[in-house]
């Protein structure tokens, strides 16, 4: 806070959504830039850092990467605590991925809060949007009134294979993240003046409350 | 195993109905069912009267030449003798996927159909009252069409599992679970696939063929333990033994032997909670600096970090060759140290 020409931030990311959908190779391509087919099941938790120069300041960003059959574990709740934004995952080549999209959210809004009581910014991403776009174009899904409806901030037809629109998708979370924190920061404010309002309240100076 | 087969074969039907409308061409559509239904046919000759209309037309259906051999390769019976009694599912590892109908699905002129589609409505009269299930595919294909289909298929799918079950004794009025059932062993069947495609890819010995005895196995035991279904970690549990046997059936076997104690880790046993709640309480007796640490750290004393290491042994933390010693070491334990041994291993590698 001192020295506000560089201040660094760190914002825990979750990154769920139903098994296979591509949730550990975006990650890894957003993180190690590169994509290799022979990813490996994840188990319970990975976790990847990706570093970030922000308007002059440092974002660095936790990703966690959480395990596809892990919504219907209890182990969740403790993965979601403290996230600041979540990416929700599903793949365009299979609808049933698609139809999990909802109930990954309620998960995840049923679990986690921001301390404003507000849910935490959500992108979500249709992956392996090289492979056909069967779900985007198959049901008629009008994405854009299923974010505003599902409370999503934005999305975007991912493709970890062939590096599409994952640095896109990020940035746009981080500008969800980073714009939540400043209305965090001055919803804040009306917070300070709680004690005299309970002062009032209770008709005590705050020594004779020490004192009781 | 032939139960699952059967299982998955109908399901793969359904899934297609269901995805892609374009795809579900009357001809492609009804060749699995043809297939199915005269597998099913030469399976349940023991009790099965529904199917018998379908033998007028079936004979004009033989033009396909692929059709008739993947009913052999269905019954072709490796010899039991070597094996325990209860390791009776194992008999028919030996026929190959490859014969089984859903991979020649695309493979049926019109004319065919035309009479495929005889059959069906051969099939709806005898059939109407059955399933009662409403069709499941959007566009192409008529309602009536998909409906007929499914009831079909989950007549079908009821007289595998009574055939199957009248030999253990089970009671053979299963037909009220069959879409339930169905919907079970599609999604452990997507679950299973996505894992098996990527499990140790990276190492040697998983190559297409052996990835494919390797499906083969886990489709066996979590057809044998559907309640439970299929779990992410099991793959990985699996791919050692088939490293070290490298034959399907004792793989099974030991595989098998394995869950029984390994099963308790995975979210319907309740072994998961006492090792975490074993490491907690062992941290904190033995090393309460390193346990205030982590409750000063955002409390991580849920000690689930130490998840994957329990659910797989260490398989995950440690390199092939590795692997083999430890778990040798963590099965021979309970009988020469503790059952809980595994927690002294959690507790080396926590150990700063």
């Amino acid at each position: 806070m001192q020295n506000n020409h560089h201040k660094e931030h760190l914002y825990k990311i979750l990154v769920i959504g139903d098994l296979g959908v591509g949730k550990t190779s975006i990650i890894k391509r957003y993180v190690h830039h590169n994509f290799s087919p022979n990813y490996r099941a994840t188990i319970g938790v990975d976790f990847a850092l990706k570093v970030l120069n922000w308007d002059q300041e440092t974002v660095r960003l936790q990703l966690w990467d959480i395990a596809g059959q892990e919504r219907f574990g209890n182990m969740t709740r403790v993965y979601y605590r403290e996230a600041m934004g979540a990416f929700i995952v599903f793949d365009v080549t299979r609808p049933a991925s698609f139809e999990a999209v909802t109930k990954w959210k309620e998960d995840l809004d049923s679990k986690l809060t921001l301390a404003n009581g507000k849910h935490v910014a959500t992108v979500l991403l249709a992956n392996k949007c090289d492979q056909g776009r069967d779900v985007l174009t198959n049901n008629g899904i009008k994405m854009e009134q299923f974010c505003q409806e599902n409370g999503f901030v934005g999305w975007y037809e991912t493709s970890a294979k062939e590096n599409i629109n994952i640095d896109e998708a990020a940035n746009c979370l981080v500008k969800h993240i980073i714009a939540s924190e400043k209305d965090m920061l001055q919803s804040e404010v009306p917070d300070t003046i709680t004690p005299q309002l309970e002062k009032d309240k209770g008709g005590t100076c705050s020594s004779c409350f020490r004192a009781q | 195993m032939r139960e699952w087969k059967a299982c998955e074969v109908i399901v793969k039907q359904r899934e297609k109905e269901m995805q892609s409308a374009i795809f579900a061409k009357l001809s492609s559509g009804s060749s699995i069912d043809s297939h199915v239904l005269r597998l099913v046919h030469r399976d349940s000759t023991l009790s099965n009267e529904v199917f018998m209309s379908v033998d007028e037309p079936d004979p004009g259906s033989q033009e396909t030449p692929s059709g008739e051999d993947s009913t052999p390769t269905m019954t072709t019976l490796v010899p039991p003798a070597a094996l325990p009694p209860e390791e009776r599912p194992l008999v028919e590892f030996d026929s190959p996927d490859s014969g089984l109908p859903s991979s020649r699905n695309y493979s049926v002129t019109s004319a065919h159909s035309q009479i495929l589609s005889s059959i069906d409505d051969g099939q709806s009269t005898e059939e109407e009252g059955g399933g009662g299930e409403e069709g499941r595919t959007p566009g192409v294909l008529g309602g009536r069409q998909d409906s007929l289909t499914e009831d079909r298929l989950c007549s079908q799918l009821d007289k595998l599992v009574t055939n199957g079950a009248s030999a253990e004794g089970i009671s053979p009025s299963l037909s009220s679970y069959t879409i339930e059932l169905l919907d079970t062993v599609a999604l452990n069947l997507h679950r299973i696939d996505k894992d098996v495609q990527r499990c140790d890819r990276n190492y040697y010995y998983f190559t297409t063929a052996n990835l494919e005895k390797l499906r083969n196995i886990m489709c066996s035991y979590v057809w044998e333990h559907l309640e439970m279904g299929y779990v992410q970690g099991m793959c990985d549990l699996l791919a050692p033994l088939m490293v070290i046997l490298d034959d399907e059936c004792l793989a099974y076997s030991c595989f098998t032997q394995l869950m029984k104690r390994m099963s308790q880790n995975f979210p319907n046993g309740g072994a998961m909670d006492t090792h975490f709640a074993n490491m907690r309480s062992l941290i904190q007796i033995l090393d309460s600096e390193l346990f205030e640490l982590m409750q000063q750290n955002g409390d991580y004393t849920h000690f689930y970090f130490c998840y994957r290491w329990f659910l797989l042994d260490f398989k995950r933390e440690l390199l092939y060759e590795d692997v083999f010693a430890v778990w040798e070491v963590i099965w021979v334990a309970p009988r020469i140290s503790s059952q809980h041994f595994v927690l002294f291993l959690a507790f080396q590698c926590s150990y700063r």
